[in-house]
């Protein structure tokens, strides 16, 4: 489903991508970790076309997102972005930040992406929010709003920027269950956070960026001995996992 | 002081017949360039945010030619020159056109003004964050529908004071078309003192009425445009997320 290969990227004489390669398939959780400022976000925007790169290929499906000149519009909203400050549009409700792009790029009439948009809402527990601007939510409830956005287009990729840097614990198991549910409809699903508890419940598999390089972390024995005190205390730590910090 | 002050000339018909005439069509040329400049503007201001700097740089280059050259050389330019350089046929025609005069003067206005207006949008525009060009763009929205649904309610809604202080400037600079003969009200005036000699009179009126013409757009603007409002509380005012932080 994205297939990256060999990315590079350097900003301000650092490499944030020195040659990354990465592939996910259709129905897969990949969830990345690493330091701030390792380049996690700069390759979730790379895989969305938001981030020109110094070399390398991107691709989504069959559409190269990178080399291509028109990049994320291209894929037509098949590759659903949350972004970490939700980047909701300011001079729209809710609902209206969730049916536009239904609207202008599906085609859909107003009152079937309203009908769209009103259901996510409620799927996510902002029924009573619909018709408030961005200024008068929480920052949770714009990250959910942000989330409903993204579901809207129903993307067949969805890329995940800290999805619970707002959120309290019960919003957040709810997020887990969401991606979950994301994966029981052959989502490609990849989740940049910096907390590996939440990463545990959700990944299939577990990457962490660093110097410009992907460390797979069910191989990395190092990297698993630092994750090993908040494993420890996620009951669901799938057996994959379990197996390689056994090892 | 002796002047002897007598304002009489304002109950003769023919005088206030003139005037009324001058206030309409001031009225109707500020309206029409008024509309043809906002569009002007909004067509330059987008392409001087294009990526592509084949359409950049001649429209930043046009900008720069109208904005050092005095508007009244427009409205001349329009009048006496423009017809010259279309073909003999049609030139002859638009000379012999009784209405030219008054489509030369708001050419040259809508010139004038949508040189400003686009530079007044483009930074209107230009400070609507990347992130919201970016959710647009991950949408898979398309430039235009990113300009048209993102960039201009936004940028509109926050640049509509300095867009109000154009339009009025625009309405005043109507006073120019005095020098192709088009009958507004400073020709109007100009006409009623040459037959009354009473030029402090005739300019008073003539003064109150641009006086008064401008505070009613001043007026009807900050009501229909109430401005920054939403903008403003939503970027300046802080939310509390669900975890209790502040954003």
């Amino acid at each position: 489903m994205i297939d990256c290969q060999c990315l590079f990227k350097r900003r301000a004489g650092r490499a944030l991508l020195a040659g990354v390669n990465l592939q996910v398939r259709a129905g897969e959780t990949l969830v990345i970790c690493g330091p701030s400022g390792a380049g996690k976000t700069t390759l979730l925007r790379a895989i969305n076309g938001l981030e020109p790169l110094d070399g390398g290929s991107i691709t989504v499906g069959n559409q190269a997102v990178w080399p291509n000149k028109r990049g994320s519009r291209e894929l037509k909203g098949k590759v659903g972005m949350l972004f970490q400050n939700f980047n909701l549009f300011e001079h729209l409700s809710a609902l209206e930040n969730i049916g536009l792009a239904p609207r202008r790029v599906l085609g859909l009439s107003k009152l079937k992406a309203d009908q769209r948009a009103q259901a996510l809402l409620e799927e996510l527990g902002l029924a009573d929010k619909a018709h408030h601007h961005p200024h008068q939510l929480s920052g949770g409830e714009k990250q959910r709003v942000a989330l409903a956005r993204c579901l809207a287009m129903e993307p067949s990729v969805m890329l995940l920027d800290e999805p619970t840097s707002a959120l309290d614990p019960a919003r957040t198991a709810q997020i887990a269950e969401l991606i979950h549910r994301l994966k029981r409809r052959h989502v490609a699903t990849v989740v940049v956070s910096h907390d590996p508890q939440f990463g545990y419940q959700v990944a299939d598999r577990m990457l962490s960026l660093a110097s410009g390089q992907l460390v797979d972390l069910q191989q990395d024995e190092s990297c698993c001995a630092s994750l090993l005190p908040v494993v420890a205390t996620v009951p669901s730590l799938t057996r994959s996992t379990s197996a390689a910090l056994a090892s | 002081m002796q002047y002897d002050f007598d304002g009489s000339f304002l109950f003769n018909p023919q005088f206030v017949g003139m005037l009324t005439d001058g206030v309409a069509l001031t009225l109707a040329m500020a309206v029409c360039s008024g509309v043809l400049s906002f569009f002007l503007g909004t067509s330059i201001a987008a392409a001087r945010l294009w990526p592509s700097a084949w359409v950049r740089l001649p429209a930043n280059g046009l900008v720069e030619v109208v904005r050092n050259i005095p508007a009244l050389f427009w409205i001349l330019f329009f009048y006496f020159v423009f017809p010259e350089l279309l073909p003999a046929p049609w030139g002859q025609a638009l000379h012999e056109w009784p209405r030219y005069s008054f489509v030369a003067g708001v050419m040259g206005l809508a010139v004038d003004n949508g040189a400003y207006l686009s530079d007044i949008l483009r930074n209107g525009m230009a400070k609507v964050s990347q992130g919201q060009r970016d959710a647009a763009a991950s949408c898979g929205m398309s430039l235009r529908q990113e300009f048209f649904s993102i960039l201009c309610p936004q940028s509109l809604r926050a640049m509509m004071p300095a867009i109000a202080n154009r339009m009025i400037h625009n309405f005043k600079n109507t006073s120019l078309c005095v020098a192709i003969a088009l009958p507004e009200l400073t020709w109007a005036a100009q006409q009623i003192e040459s037959m009354t000699f009473k030029g402090l009179e005739v300019t008073l009126v003539a003064t109150l009425t641009y006086a008064s013409l401008s505070l009613l757009m001043a007026f009807g603007l900050s009501f229909c445009f109430p401005g920054r409002r939403d903008i403003d509380s939503s970027t300046h005012g802080s939310c509390k997320t669900e975890a209790g932080h502040a954003d």
